[in-house]
């Protein structure tokens, strides 16, 4: 079939490009931010912090013409599915920017304290675990490879553990140092930034299997609300003094 | 009469204007084959003005130009290769900023994904620039993995009378910034080194000159002779080091692995026992061995044990292991000490290289032991690896092709 919306699928490519590249800034500032914080470096943190209004910047641009795409081009199908796949990612990787913004914050806060090498280590770790997975659910993307995508979830379990490492470390090492309060919470919030760019990365592989297949985990919940409720119903047929749980709760008499 | 003199009138008029039409026909002929010929840039040349003559500097013409029609794409497909062949990026726009020509390694870059897709970011803003007029470079620092530093510049492009566009071009700068930062470090830590111990030794000395009470003089010599110990170690092991490296072919002979490591081991176990290290062979199969210079791999072992022991904590442990897959032997040796930083990893072997200058001054290392390691690894065909975690200990590696012969020997019983 002959092309005919040439510019309309230009501007999709253009669209997936930028998302792309929207991310790359992520998977830079990630291992920075590490950086930043284990070696104390207060100007490559405030560079993190300021860098940030390029990502978000960008964030609204590409939103922006997926708004205009959505009302000028009227896309169906897949094409529809990327266009909105977009328009989540770009939230998902500005919120990813913004904890490594937490992180050079945290260095500050941090800057001068003495930290156990077990610590460092951990951190150094989750940096180079987190990097490696938003890597990963970007690739998906790029590739539309779903399975590739589906791995994410299941690599996210190392940063998870490695936060639990990082939380019980602290606890251990509280006594021995003259780590203060302040330093310990700074350095758990900090694992659970990491952690939580974990997360995101595994969202992002979510909605690339989305665009690819369709299919979205949630949609395995909702249908299992949806058997539950069915056999609920049932069950109110055949006995009705079995205790009902539906999914409107019932109506409070007074209360209206 | 009147009749013939009228036919004869209206022939001569016919043949008139015949010939004035054909006048005014070859007059347009002519006019159009000029204007053809200006477009296909015929010179005026000493021809007679005739249509023949106009037809056939034409064509002359057009076959010229069809050849270097020719010449032309052959030399742009060959510029084309030429730029595809080198190593930087490069990329040319038009004066509206399209595009016109990519070569292989800057569409990598427009295409890539993650880091590098930010260096096709750096492109085409700069091209954007370079379209109105304006120079620019921007250094691009990729954290990666592998960490790459590029350098982006990009410059108008002038043609006789206007700016007919702009090129970028990409260069991949890590190695040379590698080097750069080697030999700015290796300059400023050798006279760290050795301007350290010397200064405190004329220090002590003159110190020692204007004091009167003995036992304080007796202090103040030991101190002499600790600091003279440190900058003797370091020039030994300069000397070490530089044997090492310029031995071109050292004595290549069977050297059993067992021996290396007990050897190794009898050397570092004072300094263990000192700071009540333990350390455990886990001893290697008999058969093993290297062709080598035993004096150099003792060395080279040695060198890793003592920094295994040194960054070791006190009552630690210290694991030494060797073993072969058939064609390399390996050679580990495994601490659960401080460990080094991921980003220090690739520089610990180099000379004097520090991850912590203060710390290197209470183990009075001379900062040489991992490049005397690395320069035996060289040396044997072989090479040396670090595997590392902060707080959790390091493991080195020296992995040297095997000896064949011996290996292939029947596995000694264990009444030998």
């Amino acid at each position: 079939m002959p092309e005919i919306r040439i510019g309309y699928h230009n501007e999709l490519d253009q669209i997936r490009a930028d998302v792309v590249r929207s991310a790359a800034l992520v998977t830079e500032t990630i291992p920075r931010a590490t950086d930043a914080l284990l070696s104390g470096d207060l100007q490559v943190a405030k560079q993190i912090i300021e860098g940030d209004d390029v990502l978000d910047a960008l964030t609204l641009d590409i939103e922006e013409r997926c708004f205009q795409i959505l009302a000028l081009q009227q896309p169906v199908a897949t094409d529809l599915r990327s266009v909105i796949t977009a328009i989540k990612l770009v939230a998902e990787i500005e919120r990813s920017g913004d904890l490594m913004v937490n992180v050079a914050k945290a260095g500050r806060r941090l800057y001068g304290a003495t930290l156990d090498a077990r610590i460092r280590g951990i951190i150094e770790r989750m940096g180079e675990e987190a990097t490696r997975l938003f890597r990963l659910a970007i690739d998906a993307y790029a590739e539309g490879n779903a399975g590739l995508a589906a791995a994410v979830d299941d690599l996210d379990d190392q940063l998870d553990n490695l936060q639990k490492e990082l939380v019980s470390v602290i606890f251990e090492t509280r006594g021995g140092e003259e780590a203060s309060l302040e330093v310990a919470v700074q350095l758990a919030l900090v694992g659970r930034y990491y952690e939580r760019v974990g997360d995101h990365a595994v969202n992002v592989s979510e909605r690339v299997q989305y665009m690819v297949t369709g299919w979205l985990p949630e949609h395995t919940g909702a249908a299992r609300l949806r058997a539950r409720a069915q056999t609920d119903a049932a069950e109110a047929i055949d006995g009705p003094d079995a205790p009902v749980i539906g999914l409107v709760p019932p109506v409070d008499e007074e209360a209206g | 009469m009147t009749a013939l003199a009228l036919v004869a009138g209206l022939v001569a008029l016919t043949l008139a204007g015949v010939v004035v039409r054909l006048a005014r026909d070859r007059a347009a002929l002519l006019a159009a084959v000029r204007d053809a010929a200006g477009r296909v840039a015929v010179e005026p040349g000493p021809h007679d003005g005739t249509v023949a003559a106009e037809v056939a500097a034409l064509h002359r013409a057009l076959e010229e130009r069809e050849a270097r029609s020719r010449a032309d794409e052959w030399m742009l497909g060959q510029l084309e290769l030429a730029l595809d062949a080198i190593a930087p990026g490069v990329v040319i726009v038009d004066r509206a900023g399209t595009p016109v020509f990519t070569n292989g390694v800057a569409a990598g870059f427009v295409t890539a994904r993650h880091g590098e897709a930010l260096v096709g970011v750096a492109v085409e803003e700069l091209l954007t620039e370079a379209c109105r007029g304006i120079h620019g470079s921007r250094t691009v620092d990729l954290f990666g993995p592998p960490r790459r530093t590029l350098v982006v510049t990009a410059m108008p492009l002038f043609g006789p009378d206007d700016l007919v566009g702009a090129l970028a071009v990409v260069d991949d700068v890590t190695e040379h910034r590698r080097v750069d930062a080697v030999r700015r470090d290796f300059v400023a830590n050798i006279s760290h080194e050795l301007k350290t111990p010397i200064g405190a030794i004329s220090l002590l000395a003159e110190t020692v000159l204007a004091e009167d009470d003995p036992a304080i003089v007796r202090r103040l010599a030991h101190r002499l002779v600790a600091e003279a110990d440190r900058v003797n170690r370091t020039v030994e092991d300069l000397l070490v080091l530089s044997r090492i490296e310029h031995e071109e072919a050292p004595s290549h002979e069977p050297v059993p692995v067992h021996l290396v490591v007990a050897e190794a081991v009898e050397r570092i176990r004072p300094a263990a026992e000192l700071d009540g290290i333990e350390i455990v062979v886990d001893e290697p199969d008999h058969r093993l061995a290297i062709l080598g210079d035993r004096r150099q791999l003792v060395s080279a072992l040695y060198n890793l044990l003592d920094n295994a022991v040194k960054y070791s904590d006190p009552g630690g442990e210290v694991v030494v292991r060797a073993g072969s897959d058939g064609s390399t032997i390996d050679i580990s040796v495994q601490d659960r000490g401080i460990g080094i930083p991921a980003k220090d990893l690739e520089r610990v072997f180099e000379r004097f290289y520090r991850v912590d200058q203060g710390r290197s001054r209470q183990t009075g290392g001379t900062g040489l032991g991992l490049a005397i390691v690395r320069h035996v690894a060289t040396n044997h065909h072989g090479e040396v690896r670090v595997d590392s975690r902060l707080g959790e200990g390091s493991t080195f590696t020296l992995y040297v092709p095997s000896a064949s012969g011996l290996v292939a020997l029947p596995a000694l019983s264990d009444a030998s």
